[in-house]
């Protein structure tokens, strides 16, 4: 194939233009998520105290300790951080500020979760989905659809963002190559480590037993159930190529929502059994769906409640009461 | 209100980004590493394994008391990756201790010094319980590592 059908062919597959009101969504979705999961997890300005020795940095955090020094990972400098990254994703999520707002708190959401763990992998890597979700958003125009920017921009009477955009085909395909490499990954790993037996290999068998909840020790003792549970699991990982099929055929939408389902409830078990918590990578499934569809709809169902509320016989009594 | 193409030198640019990224994250996957994060290769519960295991490290102290060490004692917020680092355990064997395990003890005993200078360690013994599979069987300790 010469080298210009190439160029179009990659420039087709990550630069499709998109509707910008669904990255406007992700945006939405991802700071809301991110406001909470920071506004609840204060105990980690108390990792500032953890002994320097426990500290495994991962290389890129070197690079920020070597700028910054040690005074940048201790509790107040954390304190801060929480502060300002709270400000940062309140204004990106109501769209306010918006490019500055995330480029600020796609690296401060990332410094905050890798410090839980001395800047080692443990605590990085579980937000690594929202920390990724972030980083592009800040590249794609998130802000122009259901923002305050969005909303002065039309007060002040200046042109409105284009409907659909190119570098926001870009954030979306993005976002979820990512998820799909590092779940195909993740499968790769498994089998490469342990062979193709590995759910009947005791990995997950003692994962509950080291980490698991009660629950989780009360299912370690059902072994056929762990392994069945860990060969869904491998399935799942291995088949989530199935959110880059086209959206077009009802089949590969149909493969698309029961992909999506087992996800949703395999994080909840792993949260239940293990205490591990996805709950970021769940959220970025969502890519999958046309987004932008979910508001007007959402419309319609409440107007459609409403109406039928207006209309219902116990309404209509109780206005002729009054 | 139109289809707004994006700038030639953006789309260069990000696609550039794009590749240079899709390189780093095939690269750790293969490699299962993490050096290049956020572009990362290591995935959790991956070796197969033929039992579950629980590490602690009990130390003796000048008061003569023995203490189980848990994370705030030495000032960690987890000890879970620290304590694995210390310990071999090749399938199907007993576990044994990791190259640089010796060091990475005194490391321990020197953050519990510091913290409790009033109640020092003299002893400390880092064990491993092993929970054979599948679960509901004795478990059995095995000592791994003495100090000093």
């Amino acid at each position: 194939m010469a080298v210009g059908g190439l160029v179009s062919l990659w420039r087709r597959f990550w630069f499709t233009a998109v509707p910008v009101r669904r990255v406007a969504f992700v945006r939405v979705v991802a700071c809301v998520f991110a406001f909470v999961d920071v506004a609840t997890s204060g105990y980690i300005t108390r990792a500032g105290e953890a002994d320097r020795v426990f500290s495994e940095r991962l290389p890129i955090f070197r690079v920020v300790q070597t700028l910054t020094g040690d005074a940048a990972a201790s509790s107040t400098a954390l304190r801060v951080v929480q502060i300002v990254l709270l400000v940062t994703l309140a204004c990106a999520a109501v769209g306010l500020g918006t490019r500055l707002a995330l480029l600020a708190a796609a690296p401060l959401y990332a410094w905050w979760w890798a410090s839980e763990f001395g800047f080692a992998l443990a605590g990085a890597q579980g937000r690594l989905a929202v920390i990724v979700t972030l980083g592009v958003l800040a590249i794609a125009p998130a802000g122009g659809a259901y923002s305050v920017d969005a909303a002065l921009a039309k007060r002040r009477g200046r042109a409105p963002a284009a409907e659909v955009d190119e570098v926001a085909g870009w954030a979306v395909r993005f976002a979820t190559v990512f998820v799909v490499i590092s779940y195909v990954g993740s499968a790769c790993t498994k089998v490469k480590t342990a062979g193709i037996g590995w759910p009947w290999g005791g990995a997950l068998d003692s994962a509950l037993l080291h980490h698991g909840s009660r629950l989780g020790l009360y299912l370690a003792r059902s072994p056929w159930l762990v392994h069945l549970l860990a060969l869904t699991a491998l399935v799942w990982l291995a088949t989530a190529w199935v959110l880059l099929l086209p959206r077009a055929s009802f089949l590969t939408r149909r493969l698309r929502d029961v992909w999506v389902v087992y996800g949703a409830a395999a994080v909840l078990l792993s949260y239940v059994l293990l205490g591990l918590s996805f709950f970021g990578w769940a959220l970025l499934s969502c890519l999958a769906y046309d987004l932008e569809r979910a508001v007007p709809q959402g419309r319609m169902v409440l107007q459609r409640v409403a109406e039928r509320l207006r209309s219902s016989p116990a309404t209509a009594a109780a206005r002729s009461r009054l | 209100m139109g289809k707004d193409r994006a700038p030639r030198l953006l789309v260069l640019l990000l696609s550039a980004g794009t590749a240079a990224w899709l390189v780093a994250q095939v690269t750790a996957t293969v490699k299962r590493s993490s050096d290049l994060w956020p572009a990362s290769g290591v995935n959790v519960v991956t070796k197969r394994q033929d039992a579950g295991y629980r590490s602690r490290i009990v130390i003796r102290t000048t008061t003569g008391r023995l203490h189980r060490v848990r994370p705030a004692d030495v000032g960690a917020p987890s000890l879970d990756s620290y304590l694995a680092r210390l310990v071999y355990r090749p399938p199907h064997s007993l576990p044994g201790p990791a190259n640089g395990a010796d060091d990475r003890l005194d490391r321990l005993i020197a953050a519990w010094n510091r913290r409790h200078p009033a109640d020092r360690a003299v002893s400390a013994t880092f064990s491993v319980e092993v929970l054979p599979l599948p679960a509901g069987r004795h478990p059995r300790v095995y000592q791994v590592l003495k100090w000093p």
